[in-house]
């Protein structure tokens, strides 16, 4: 479609009790209109069409203004509750979908001593391509992300067997690509986070690619704030 | 006379200046001012108290971290903090004009993790008192609120009014479905010397506790 000046245009639909149904775009803001004797109700400036299962364009007026691709579904969440860790709740969440976190480890980040991710790694866009290649095959991926200031858990050898800057397990669940003319002007994920039932879905629960590094948070509720930076990206195998 | 008055107030106002610690000007600038009577019983009244910054890049409005350095002098101090049971995130709240004898200020206390579910992601309110050099006359963690705690607190001018809930249900296994609980309601007062001292407490009740869809929380049922 032409990009055409929107003023005065809006979305119709029309569907039958059968669950046939069409979209179109139109000039106009009526309730509703006939077309080939099929009346069709006034839906709005924005429409999102379903591109396939796992994959929607959000068009405002004639214009694709962003597009999703969800990996996992929300009655795939799993929380990891008391007595199970993260990484296998984690694990649980993306074996709900198929999928599971055996393959490549790519670590994206550099650390300090502490464990405290820095800086993104030369190894920071392959992983974040890693992520995009699941989410537009319809998969999750696990990340791991650290958040404290000081490394408890996954010390790294002599002291323990990780990466010595992990501290939780997470799913990156979808991502929403924002478009102009076509182009990906931004990208954001969302995760789902086995740490707490209430909010481990909710969609406040955001990352974006902030220096070649993927930052975010987890919210509890709105005040109560997790900061997480991605250090390792989880393939599957 | 007047001179003298004059040469008086300004040496009231430099002994003042200089009793205050800059870093305490600091860290009470970052607050935001409250109003009373404050009201904090869900996520919208939570979040104009303690989403203190507005972050550029995600385009929201975030609680505002406060500094470890600042932590340990001004709220952390005699071990109140207890910071060797795990890791503790503070965030700024407001100031809020209870007296103009002490400074009072709401902080959010954060623990990362925990041992069980009733202390795991904890989230605590502090209520603080100051004098004007930034000397703690009186701190008390009025509320806990995670997946086992809600609360919801009120602060006037009379006193503070805190409901606790806590979910008895056995397991939370599946959210967003009606919850056992226990309830009850704690006050407390300041003195005039800025003391935070509890005066009752309420017998337990047991009730439910429902999810309300359009606020994505959960209530207690009337």
């Amino acid at each position: 479609m032409n990009l055409i000046d929107p003023n005065g245009m809006d979305w119709y639909e029309w569907k039958d009790k059968d669950g046939n149904q069409a979209t179109t775009w139109r000039e106009g803001n009526a309730q509703s209109i006939e077309i080939n004797g099929q009346t069709y109700s006034n839906i709005g400036t924005t429409y999102t069409q379903n591109i396939d299962d796992h994959t929607t364009v959000t068009y405002t007026q004639n214009k694709a203004t962003s597009m999703t691709f969800t990996g996992i579904e929300e009655s795939n969440f799993v929380a990891q509750g008391t007595g199970t860790g993260c990484k296998i709740a984690s694990d649980q969440m993306l074996a709900n979908e198929g999928v599971n976190s055996n393959g490549e480890r790519i670590n994206i980040v550099n650390a300090d001593v502490n464990g405290v991710a820095t800086t993104a790694n030369a190894n920071a866009t392959k992983g974040i391509n890693a992520v995009d290649n699941a989410l537009e095959n319809g998969n999750p991926i696990e990340v791991g992300v650290d958040y404290k200031p000081i490394q408890v858990n996954n010390l790294a050898p002599p002291k323990g067997k990780g990466d010595g800057m992990t501290d939780h397990f997470i799913v990156v669940s979808s991502k929403t690509e924002t478009l102009n003319n076509g182009q990906v002007t931004s990208k954001t994920y969302n995760f789902f986070d086995p740490r707490n039932s209430q909010f481990g879905t909710s969609p406040a629960n955001t990352l974006k690619i902030n220096n070649n590094k993927l930052t975010g948070a987890f919210l509890l509720g709105t005040t109560k704030e997790i900061p997480y930076t991605v250090t390792t990206v989880r393939r599957s195998r | 006379m007047r001179a003298f008055i004059s040469i008086l107030l300004c040496c009231i106002f430099m002994t003042n200046c200089k009793a205050q610690d800059p870093d305490f000007k600091t860290y009470l600038s970052n607050f935001g001012q409250g109003k009373i009577p404050l009201l904090i019983n869900n996520m919208q009244s939570s979040s104009a108290i303690f989403c203190q910054v507005y972050d550029t890049f995600f385009k929201i409005k975030r609680p505002k971290s406060i500094p470890e350095s600042i932590v340990s002098k001004f709220i952390c101090t005699d071990n109140f903090c207890n910071p060797d049971a795990g890791y503790f995130r503070y965030d700024y709240g407001v100031k809020v004009e209870l007296s103009n004898d002490f400074i009072t200020v709401l902080v959010s206390k954060l623990q990362y993790e925990g041992d069980s579910e009733w202390d795991f992601d904890l989230g605590e309110i502090l209520l603080i008192t100051y004098n004007s050099k930034g000397e703690i006359l009186s701190r008390q963690s009025l509320t806990k609120d995670n997946e086992r705690w809600k609360s919801s607190l009120k602060i006037t001018k009379e006193g503070i009014t805190v409901q606790q809930i806590r979910i008895t249900e056995p397991k939370i296994d599946q959210y967003h479905r009606d919850l056992r609980c226990e309830s009850w309601t704690t006050t407390y007062q300041i003195t005039t010397d800025g003391i935070i001292k509890p005066i009752n407490t309420s017998p337990v009740s047991t009730g439910i506790v429902v999810w309300d869809k359009n606020n994505e929380e959960y209530v207690l049922k009337d």
